[in-house]
């Protein structure tokens, strides 16, 4: 009984055999197996393109906006930011600034939280883009020779389109960029990775906000066993030195040490992309 | 934004050298304090208020609890609500809008650090119906800066949260789902828990040596600094720890927000250190409030306490 499905099988199949063979003599055919396998395959490789250890699609580009040099789009995912830089120029501030390094201005504009605004949340979103502001243009004074620049300023402004999650470090990445792009010199490119630590100890690089979002999930008043926290790295990787480090949440100290040594790894694993942005720039 | 003092290179030199030597230009060791001098209650119109000196830096702050309503509590922001006053009175570069920046920064960090459920459990006690709740405004005036702001700052707001008083009120069930606020005969009112609200510590990297407590020249001369904030952890917490049988030394500590600040980069040794540093130094920081706070209780209704002290 079962034999004789096989062989019916067999059959239909040397039929088509031998309808192929006479009509094309060169083409061979397929076994379904190795199809099947190779399907599998593909839902696998699926499957592991969206594991929790790996970034979202990254595109990175140079010269985005056409007209002049030093602009720079990065995505992460649904994480959208442009940045243009302009300068060195005359300083604008009245300021009694350091008369012997250049300054470094960086202006923030959250065009996603301005549009879906809730009016109670509109201080929290302007202390948050202020947060992000201020950390970029920390990490920038770090990254750019200011000593060339005497009695100058270097206006970076940077764009948020979408916020998705991650925007800090997609803008120290832009900002960098964009500062090389403009042929401002810096000691280093500046690669930053963002990773959440989830309650159960699971660490998640460069979340979405629709994905996980960030939030005191644990509402008990007892610390929970695990950390739930969020750390933003940015580093200069030729140099191996941290030029930006944020961590918001709750953790304990080895935990918080754990997940920014995680961060530091998965921030250096973009050099290489952000060194091809470069040299695809340079070709142009 | 930092508060430029004008200093030359060779006093650079100078200070940076004696950091590294362990002797700072007042004498300290790299980890020492200037004298900290913190009264509470010296604002009679506020619900919590606190008065704290470091050296030279001098901060008020004051809390005010405000009845408001609310659509739901479902997307209601229980946390507290931090604006910092930059006076003009502390430098000239603050008039106008010029401490803006320094004043966003530091009410950023103290909402990150304060934005969890662990330091204050009091919170879920503010929402008193599904449309009522108390909102905690905490409003911190910089008087005057001689460095180390946002170290005050955590002091100040730990020991403004332990000053404050909040009247308890009568919750009734009116018409259509909604609810009446009243107050009771006796002026009965509640304090927070504040065992486990976080302190600030800014340790500073002067040339090779670490150090806390920057003053404003010594700012000058700072190459970077991390910002961390630390909130202490229960013995029954710790027990739990205990059971799990890590083998990593625990430090009975909570970091709750840390931050690289002031431009510069930082090797990564250097990062952990500068974290282990800050850990010690907030240990002791908690202890030595504690024990302040513990003694102005007792020494309360005093007759002259004024701003004058």
């Amino acid at each position: 009984m079962k034999d004789e499905p096989n062989l019916e099988l067999g059959g239909l199949m040397i039929m088509r055999i031998r309808g192929i063979t006479m009509q094309h003599s060169s083409v061979k055919p397929v076994p379904l197996n190795n199809l099947l396998k190779r399907t599998e395959n593909g839902k696998a490789g699926t499957s592991l393109g969206s594991a929790a250890n790996t970034f979202r699609s990254i595109v990175m580009q140079t010269g985005a906006l056409h007209d002049q040099k030093g602009t720079v789009y990065v995505e992460f995912g649904s994480t959208k930011v442009i940045c243009a830089v302009d300068g060195p120029k005359e300083i604008t501030k009245n300021t009694d600034v350091d008369p012997t390094e250049g300054q470094i201005c960086v202006f923030l504009k959250n065009i996603s939280m301005e549009s879906t605004a809730v009016p109670g949340s509109s201080s929290i979103s302007s202390k948050e883009n202020s947060e992000t502001r201020n950390a970029v243009e920390s990490a920038l004074r770090s990254i750019v020779c200011l000593d060339l620049f005497c009695k100058a300023q270097i206006d970076v402004e940077i764009t948020v389109l979408n916020d998705d999650g991650g925007v800090l470090a997609a803008a120290l990445i832009a900002a960098s960029l964009a500062l090389i792009d403009s042929g401002i010199q810096v000691y280093d490119v500046c690669v930053a990775a963002h990773i959440v630590m989830l309650a159960d100890g699971r660490i998640i690089v460069d979340p979405s906000t629709s994905s996980f979002p960030f939030s005191s999930v644990t509402d008990s008043e007892e610390f929970p066993g695990n950390a739930h926290l969020s750390v933003t790295v940015g580093m200069l990787p030729s140099l191996n030195q941290l030029a930006c480090c944020e961590f918001v949440g709750i953790a304990e100290p080895q935990q918080l040490r754990h997940a920014i040594a995680v961060a530091i790894e998965n921030s250096l694993k973009l050099y290489p992309l952000v060194r091809k942005t470069l040299m695809s720039d340079v070709k142009i | 934004m930092k508060m430029e003092v004008r200093l030359s290179d060779a006093e650079k030199v100078f200070i940076i050298h004696g950091a590294q030597e362990g002797l700072r230009a007042d004498g300290r060791s790299p980890f020492d304090y200037r004298p900290i001098t913190i009264q509470t209650g010296v604002l009679a119109t506020t619900n919590g208020s606190a008065r704290v000196r470091i050296g030279s830096t001098d901060l008020l702050i004051g809390v005010k609890a405000e009845l408001i309503n609310m659509e739901s509590v479902a997307v209601y922001r229980n946390r507290l609500n931090f604006f910092v006053d930059c006076s003009a009175n502390a430098t000239p570069l603050f008039v106008g809008r010029g401490g803006e920046e320094f004043a966003d920064e530091l009410s950023a960090a103290l909402d990150a650090a304060y934005d969890n459920n662990y330091v204050l459990p009091d919170l879920k006690k503010l929402i008193l119906s599904p449309t009522h709740a108390w909102k905690l405004f905490v409003d911190i005036v910089l008087l005057q800066c001689d460095g180390n702001v946002i170290d005050a700052a955590g002091l100040g707001v730990k020991a403004a949260l332990k000053d404050t008083e909040i009247s308890e009120v009568i919750v009734r069930p009116a018409d259509e789902g909604k609810y009446t606020i009243d107050l009771p005969d006796d002026n009965t009112v509640w304090k927070l828990d504040i065992s486990r609200v976080p302190l600030f510590v800014s340790v500073n990297r002067l040339g090779t040596a670490k150090i806390v407590d920057n003053s404003l020249a010594e700012e000058a001369c700072t190459r970077t600094s991390v910002w961390i904030a630390v909130a202490p952890q229960f013995v029954s917490d710790t027990g739990h720890n205990k059971s799990s049988q890590s083998p990593v030394k625990h430090d009975n500590c909570i970091i709750t927000f840390m931050r690289q600040c002031d431009g510069g980069t930082l090797e990564i040794d250097s990062l952990e250190e500068m974290i282990n540093i800050g850990l010690k130094v907030v240990g002791q920081l908690h202890e030595a409030l504690d024990r302040r706070l513990i003694d102005e209780n007792w020494m309360a209704e005093k007759p002259l306490s004024t701003f004058l002290q």
